[in-house]
C-alpha cells in the first residue's frame, strides 16, 4: 500500500487481512487515550500479540523499582501545598514541564504546612536560569555526572565520609544535605526516563533515611504520550504492565523481550500496529515489519504502510488521559470536536470484527 | 421473549421456597408460568441452583488503589494459588476480566468497590466498566481531604456547605454512596514528624481555647491532640436526607495539653512520652 490516503473501508479490510495472517503482531506507539489502549489490548489478546508503548523505557524502570523496593510518592497537590524543600534532579523534569516550578511553588501560599522553614528549591544537575523570582533556589550544577551528584548528595545526607577534590561542589552538596536534614517535608523530583535504576534506588534511599526523622517523598514525572495511562489500563485489564505478550496461555510480561524495536529488529514480530494519535505528542514509527499506522498525522507513515487517519485524542474528541496534577486519569474535553475522523478505539474494534468474520468463514 | 429455566433447584428464602421447579422470565422479569404459551428459549438446568444473585458490598475490584496493588505485586495470584486458593496462578487472575468471570461463577451479580478516591473516580469508573457480566458500583471516600476536614472543623454555614460538598462529590463521581474511613485519622498521625520538628503548630481549631490564645502556646504534634470526630454522619440511601448530628461539639473537653494547671500538663507530658518514646518533644509555654 503506497503512502497515499486510501478509502477507510478498504484500508480496514487490508489491515484485517494483514493481522489475520500475522503470527506475532506488536502494537506499538500507543500514543492514544484510555479507550484506544483498551481496544489495542483487546485486539492484541485476540491475536496473541504484544503491547508496548513508545515511552516504555522510563515506565519499565519506574515499574521495576516500585515492585522491587516500593516507593514513597506524594501527590502533586500535597507537594505544592506542604513541601518545604524540593530537589529537582536532572534536566528532564523541567524540560518535560517548563512550568513545573511555578506549579510546585505557587506565589500565594496554600494550605498550612509543617515546619517554619522558608520554601526552597534545589536544582541538582540543572541550572536555575528560568526559576521564577519568588522562588528561593540553589543550583548544584557541575561537570560531575548526574549519578555522581545524586550519590554525593546521598553520602552527605547520611553524613558519611567521602573525599571530593572539588571543594566548591563539596560546599554546595553539604549545604543541600544540611537543608534536607532540617526540612519538614522534602521531596525529590525526577524523570525515570532520564535516570537509571541505581540512581532511582539512591534517591529512594535518601527518602528512607530522611523519614527516620522527618517527612520525605518523591515525585516521579509522568511519561509522555499518555504512557502512564496506557500502563495503568494494561495493569487493570490483565494484571500486567505494558511490554506484555498474549501469545501464550497466560499473559506474560518481559521488559526486555517485548520491546517494539527489538522485536522488529530481530524479526520476531511480523506485523506492527503503530498508534500515534495524541494531541501535542508524537513518536517516530520504528523501521521494520509490515505496518498498519493509525495516525492523526499520516505524513509520518512509511511508503508501504497501510495508513488509517484517525482522530487525535483530546483535540478531536473527549479523551481519558493520565493527568499529572491528579496523579491519575482524568477526562479532557476536545478542543473542537472533529467527528469526521474515526477514533483509534473505533478503528481497532472494527478491525477485530473483520478478523472475526474471516475466521468464522 | 419468554425464557424458561427448566428443572433447577429454586432457592428463594423470601418466599419460603427450596424445591426443584421451572422458572419463567419475560422482558427481564420473572413471571408466573404462562398458560398455553411456548417459551422462545428453554434452558435445561437440572442439577443447578437458581437463586437471587449475591451482592458483595465491599470488594476492592477497581480504582487506583487496586491497580497500585497489581503494579506492586503481579505475582500475588501465583502466591495465592500456591496456598491452595482455587485461582489460576497468573497476574491476569486479578485483572478486570477475570474478576467479572470469577464473581459470576460464584453466583454474584453485584459487587461494590468501596474505595473510590474523588480525584481518581474516572479511573475507577473506567476500570469498573471493564469488568464483565456483573453489576458494579463504587463508594466515594471523603474525610481524608483538607477541604472536608476544614468544613468539619470550622462548621461553616451550619453544616450546609459540607452537605453540598458531599452531595456534589457523590454526584460527580457517580458513586453509589459515601465511604468514610477514619476521617482525619491518617492526617493527624502522618503530619507528625518523628521528632515533632518542634514547630508543628497545634492546628486543631476544634480545641478550646483557640490556638492563638495565650493558653495554647504549646506546640504539639497534631496527633497528640487526639482530635475527636466532631460529627457523626448519618448516611441514608438518599443524599437528600443526609444530615449531620454533632453531639460532641457541644461537649468539648478542654485540651488536656493546654490546661493551665501544671499537674495536668505534667501528666500530659508523661502521656506523650509514654506513647511516643522515640520522639523528642519540645515546647514553649
Amino acid at each position: 500500500m503506497r503512502g497515499e490516503e486510501a478509502e477507510l473501508d478498504s484500508a480496514l479490510e487490508r489491515a484485517a487481512d494483514l493481522l489475520d495472517r500475522a503470527r506475532f503482531p506488536v502494537f506499538g506507539g500507543l500514543l492514544t487515550d484510555i479507550g484506544g489502549a483498551a481496544a489495542a489490548l483487546s485486539l492484541a489478546e485476540k491475536l496473541g500479540g504484544v503491547i508496548d508503548h513508545a515511552a516504555s523505557a522510563g515506565l519499565m524502570r519506574a515499574s521495576k523499582v516500585m515492585r522491587e523496593t516500593g516507593g514513597t510518592p506524594a501527590s502533586f497537590g500535597e507537594i505544592r501545598n506542604r513541601a518545604d524543600t524540593v530537589v529537582v534532579i536532572g534536566k528532564a523534569p523541567l524540560a518535560r514541564d517548563p512550568d513545573l516550578v511555578e506549579k510546585l511553588f505557587p506565589a500565594k501560599p496554600g494550605l498550612p504546612r509543617p515546619g517554619d522553614n522558608k520554601r526552597e528549591l534545589i536544582l541538582l544537575g540543572a541550572d536555575k536560569a528560568k526559576t521564577p523570582k519568588h522562588v528561593s533556589a540553589t543550583a548544584v550544577d557541575s561537570r560531575a555526572s548526574l549519578p555522581e551528584l545524586v550519590a554525593l548528595l546521598a553520602a552527605s545526607l547520611r553524613e558519611g565520609r567521602f573525599d571530593l577534590r572539588d571543594t566548591a561542589l563539596r560546599a554546595k552538596i553539604d549545604a543541600a544535605a544540611a537543608r534536607l536534614r532540617k526540612s519538614a517535608f522534602a521531596v525529590f523530583v525526577y524523570d525515570p526516563a532520564e535516570i537509571e535504576e541505581p540512581v532511582m534506588h539512591t534517591v529512594l534511599e535518601m527518602v528512607r533515611h530522611l523519614v527516620l526523622t522527618t517527612r520525605a517523598a518523591i515525585l516521579s514525572m509522568a511519561a509522555p504520550g499518555n504512557g502512564d495511562g496506557v500502563n495503568l489500563c494494561s495493569t487493570w485489564t490483565c494484571g500486567l504492565p505494558i511490554r506484555t505478550s498474549f501469545a501464550g496461555d497466560v499473559p506474560q510480561h518481559d521488559a526486555w523481550a517485548y520491546d517494539t524495536d527489538r522485536l522488529l529488529k530481530s524479526a520476531e514480530a511480523d506485523a506492527l500496529v503503530w498508534i500515534d494519535a495524541l494531541a501535542g505528542d508524537t513518536a517516530a514509527r520504528p523501521k521494520g515489519a509490515a505496518a498498519i499506522v493509525l495516525s492523526a498525522n499520516p505524513t509520518r507513515a512509511a511508503k508501504d504502510d497501510i495508513v488509517i487517519e484517525v482522530a487525535s485524542a483530546a483535540a478531536d474528541h473527549d479523551a481519558a488521559l493520565f493527568l499529572p496534577p491528579l496523579s491519575g486519569i482524568g477526562m479532557v474535553k476536545a478542543g473542537k470536536a472533529d467527528k469526521g475522523k474515526p477514533t483509534v478505539a473505533a478503528v481497532l474494534t472494527r478491525i477485530a470484527e473483520l478478523i472475526d468474520e474471516r475466521r468464522a468463514a | 421473549m419468554l425464557i424458561e429455566l427448566r428443572g433447577g433447584r429454586i432457592i428463594d428464602p423470601a418466599n419460603n421456597r427450596d424445591s426443584v421447579g421451572d422458572l419463567f422470565i419475560e422482558d427481564g422479569r420473572i413471571v408466573a408460568a404462562p398458560e398455553g404459551r411456548t417459551p422462545d428459549e428453554v434452558y435445561d438446568i437440572r442439577g443447578k441452583i437458581v437463586m437471587a444473585g449475591a451482592i458483595d458490598v465491599h470488594s476492592h475490584i477497581a480504582g487506583s488503589n487496586v491497580t497500585l496493588g497489581r503494579q506492586l505485586m503481579p505475582e500475588l495470584p501465583a502466591l495465592a494459588a500456591q496456598d491452595g486458593q482455587p485461582i489460576a496462578p497468573s497476574p491476569a487472575s486479578w485483572g478486570a476480566y477475570a474478576t467479572g468471570i470469577r464473581y459470576a461463577e460464584m453466583g454474584y451479580t453485584t459487587v461494590i468497590e468501596p474505595a473510590m478516591i474523588p480525584t481518581h473516580a474516572i479511573e475507577a469508573q473506567i476500570a469498573l466498566a471493564a469488568i464483565p457480566i456483573i453489576d458494579v458500583a463504587g463508594l466515594v471516600i471523603l474525610g481524608n481531604d483538607d477541604y472536608t476536614l476544614e468544613l468539619l472543623r470550622d462548621g461553616r454555614g451550619g453544616g450546609d456547605e459540607l452537605k453540598d460538598y458531599v452531595a456534589w462529590t457523590l454526584h460527580h463521581s457517580k458513586a453509589l454512596g459515601l465511604k468514610v474511613i477514619n476521617a482525619g485519622g491518617s492526617e493527624a498521625s502522618s503530619s507528625t514528624t518523628a521528632n515533632s520538628v518542634s514547630t508543628t503548630r497545634c492546628r486543631t481549631t476544634a480545641c478550646h481555647p483557640a490556638p492563638s490564645s495565650r493558653r495554647c502556646r504549646t506546640r504539639w504534634p497534631v496527633s497528640a491532640c487526639r482530635i475527636r470526630p466532631m460529627f457523626t454522619a448519618t448516611i441514608s440511601a438518599s443524599p437528600a436526607t443526609w444530615r449531620l448530628r454533632s453531639p460532641r461539639s457541644r461537649r468539648r473537653k478542654a485540651c488536656p495539653f493546654t490546661s493551665p494547671t501544671s499537674s495536668s500538663t505534667g501528666m500530659a507530658t508523661a502521656a506523650i512520652a509514654a506513647s511516643h518514646p522515640a520522639r523528642r518533644v519540645s515546647w514553649r509555654r
